[in-house]
């Protein structure tokens, strides 16, 4: 299954132009900076915009311009998750679930969408009106509606960006239980890049109406740090856990996808974790410093040896990039143009990179 | 005083009549009107809107003229066995459908356009065809404007005089309505009849302010 999306459409002095085929499984996020025309091509693809161009899942043709050929928004089998985490209000919960599954002629068992809703935290909110609910809550009831109707694609638009810190990391953790539970390629759009991280399979990135990348996650980290801006600058890794010290309350983990042979390990907070789980880390540019040799005498746990393998000056700022092997997973450093004079350091040179902090998704 | 109740009859059978069509004409209208960038759409507006300023003894005139039987829809209805409309009950409600669609036509068209577009297009992309959208998103939405149209159709039929006077005269048990008995008993100077029409007409008017003001507080979230 595969969705490909030719297309250009014009909005208010603005340009979308982008031809990509985009994967049939997993999240993909569709990341850039506001005004990229993220949502543009989602509401192409939903049939809410009506661009010029080719638009096709699989076999069905969802749009082609030039066969005169365009299948309004209600035609395509998709679920659209809104930005503003929308319901029809003078329905219930459960009533716009169960309206979406009648228009889409899908039939389930009572105990089907039960399991659904109760995956979804919304078991005794079911009878609720949406005005009573968080925007979390709505949220959620917007992903239950989405597994629950069977769509060929699932579109999101910002939906954890109307959401408070503490509500968006409760949502994350649904939205990883929500992948899992479906076979349903996702889009996903997003200018957050700690949401791509902890969720997307691959990433789409636009810029001024064109994409400018297209990859993995793990490698567009790896490897494409330019597109990044110095605050978003970071390493994605994906990690086994090998050891759980109940004492310190610690865990370390061993990174994957190394060819090496010298693994990589690091520690991590040990809450929540259990001994051969699978593990997402991310590691923020600026958590991380280089240091000539091996301090043991420093509270900084994650001291790792690598090498650097490429340095790139930012001119417009006074700050350096510095990519760190580890093994084959590239780790990223962000350091002054100061430290780097003083540290003289060179493309091939072994270093120790210091990790002051790092994020855990589970 | 018999003759009262015959025409508080009438005048109910009109008002109920003639809001029972104007909802049915009026919300398509207004649906279409939220819903269109037509080129037409003033004019449409300007022509559904035009029996409020235009004194109801001009609207009667030219209602008149047209039912008549040389009049173009005085032909129609002939042609079609119906009879002419003039001084009958249903060239009343014909009169009160023109005269009182604005007040029908207004509350849905605000009530549908102060509405989010965005459940419509949340409508298409959960499946729902536009006529779908329409009856299970539009409609259940406006419920307010609906009752407030209906109200408000039935309270100024009701109360209708002058296009009455010009295109149903004063036929008991036909055309003779409540506001045209008032006038008939002030002129014979039967003024305690008068007055009971009368009051029972200004408690109505309160009772139809106080149950739009009701609407209007429920419909607040």
């Amino acid at each position: 299954m595969t969705l490909k999306v030719k297309l250009s459409h014009q909005i208010e002095g603005f340009t979308l132009n982008l031809d990509q085929a985009l994967p049939s499984k997993g999240l993909t996020a569709i990341f850039g900076p506001s005004g990229c025309g993220k949502t543009t091509l989602l509401r192409c693809i939903a049939g809410l915009y009506k661009g010029v161009g080719t638009i096709s899942l699989d076999e069905a043709s969802w749009q082609n311009t030039g066969a005169n050929q365009w299948l309004p928004a209600h035609k395509r089998n998709l679920a659209y998750v809104f930005q503003d985490a929308r319901l029809l209000p003078h329905l219930n919960v459960l009533q716009n679930i169960e309206l979406n599954m009648k228009l889409r002629g899908v039939i389930k068992t009572a105990t089907e969408i039960e399991e659904i809703t109760e995956a979804c935290g919304l078991t005794s909110h079911l009878e609720q009106w949406p005005h009573q609910l968080s925007g979390g809550q709505k949220q959620r009831a917007c992903l239950a509606r989405a597994l629950l109707c069977e769509p060929d694609l699932i579109l999101m638009d910002e939906p954890l960006s109307a959401l408070d810190s503490k509500a968006r990391q409760e949502a994350i953790e649904y939205l990883q239980t929500f992948k899992a539970k479906t076979n349903v390629p996702i889009l996903y759009v997003t200018h957050s890049v700690e949401e791509v991280s902890q969720l997307a399979d691959h990433i789409l990135m636009l810029d001024q109406g064109e994409a400018i990348h297209f990859g993995s996650t793990l490698q567009t980290f790896a490897q494409n740090s330019l597109l990044f801006e110095s605050s978003q600058l970071a390493s994605v890794f994906e990690a086994k856990v090998v050891e759980i010290s109940s004492a310190h309350q610690l865990a370390r983990a061993q990174l994957l996808h190394n060819d090496q042979l010298e693994t990589t390990h690091v520690w991590l907070p040990g809450t929540g974790l259990s001994d051969e789980k699978q593990i997402r880390l991310r590691v923020s540019a600026r958590d991380v410093s280089i240091s000539l040799n091996h301090n043991k005498a420093q509270s900084i746990l994650n001291s790792l040896p690598a090498v650097v393998s490429d340095i790139c000056c930012m001119t417009e700022s006074s700050t350096v990039r510095v990519s760190l092997a580890l093994g084959s997973n590239t780790l990223h450093a962000q350091i002054t143009q100061r430290s780097l004079e003083y540290l003289q350091l060179k493309v091939g040179q072994k270093i120790w990179a210091q990790v002051k902090a790092l994020s855990v998704f589970d | 005083m018999s003759s009262d109740w015959t025409t508080l009859w009438l005048s109910l059978q009109l008002a109920f009549v003639t809001t029972i069509i104007l909802l049915i004409i009026s919300t398509p209208l207004a649906w279409w009107l939220s819903q269109t960038n037509s080129r037409a759409k003033p004019l449409v507006l300007s022509l559904i809107t035009l029996p409020i300023v235009l004194p109801p003894t001009v609207l009667g005139f030219y209602l008149l003229l047209m039912m008549s039987p040389t009049g173009l829809l005085g032909q129609v209805t002939q042609s079609l066995g119906l009879g002419s409309l003039v001084f009958s009950f249903w060239g009343l409600v014909v009169g009160s459908i023109i005269y009182s669609l604005p007040f029908a036509v207004q509350p849905i068209y605000n009530a549908f356009t102060s509405m989010d577009r965005g459940l419509l297009e949340l409508g298409a992309t959960m499946g729902a065809p536009p006529k779908q959208q329409f009856l299970s998103i539009a409609l259940p939405l406006a419920k307010t404007g609906l009752l407030s149209a209906a109200i408000l159709s039935f309270a100024h039929t009701l109360g209708e005089f002058g296009v009455i006077l010009m295109i149903g005269g004063n036929i008991p048990g036909e055309t003779r309505v409540l506001s045209i008995a008032i006038y008939d008993h002030v002129e014979s100077l039967n003024y305690d009849q008068a007055h009971v029409l009368s009051a029972g007409l200004v408690l109505f008017a309160l009772l139809v302010i106080w149950a739009l003001a009701q609407l209007q507080q429920r419909s607040r979230p």
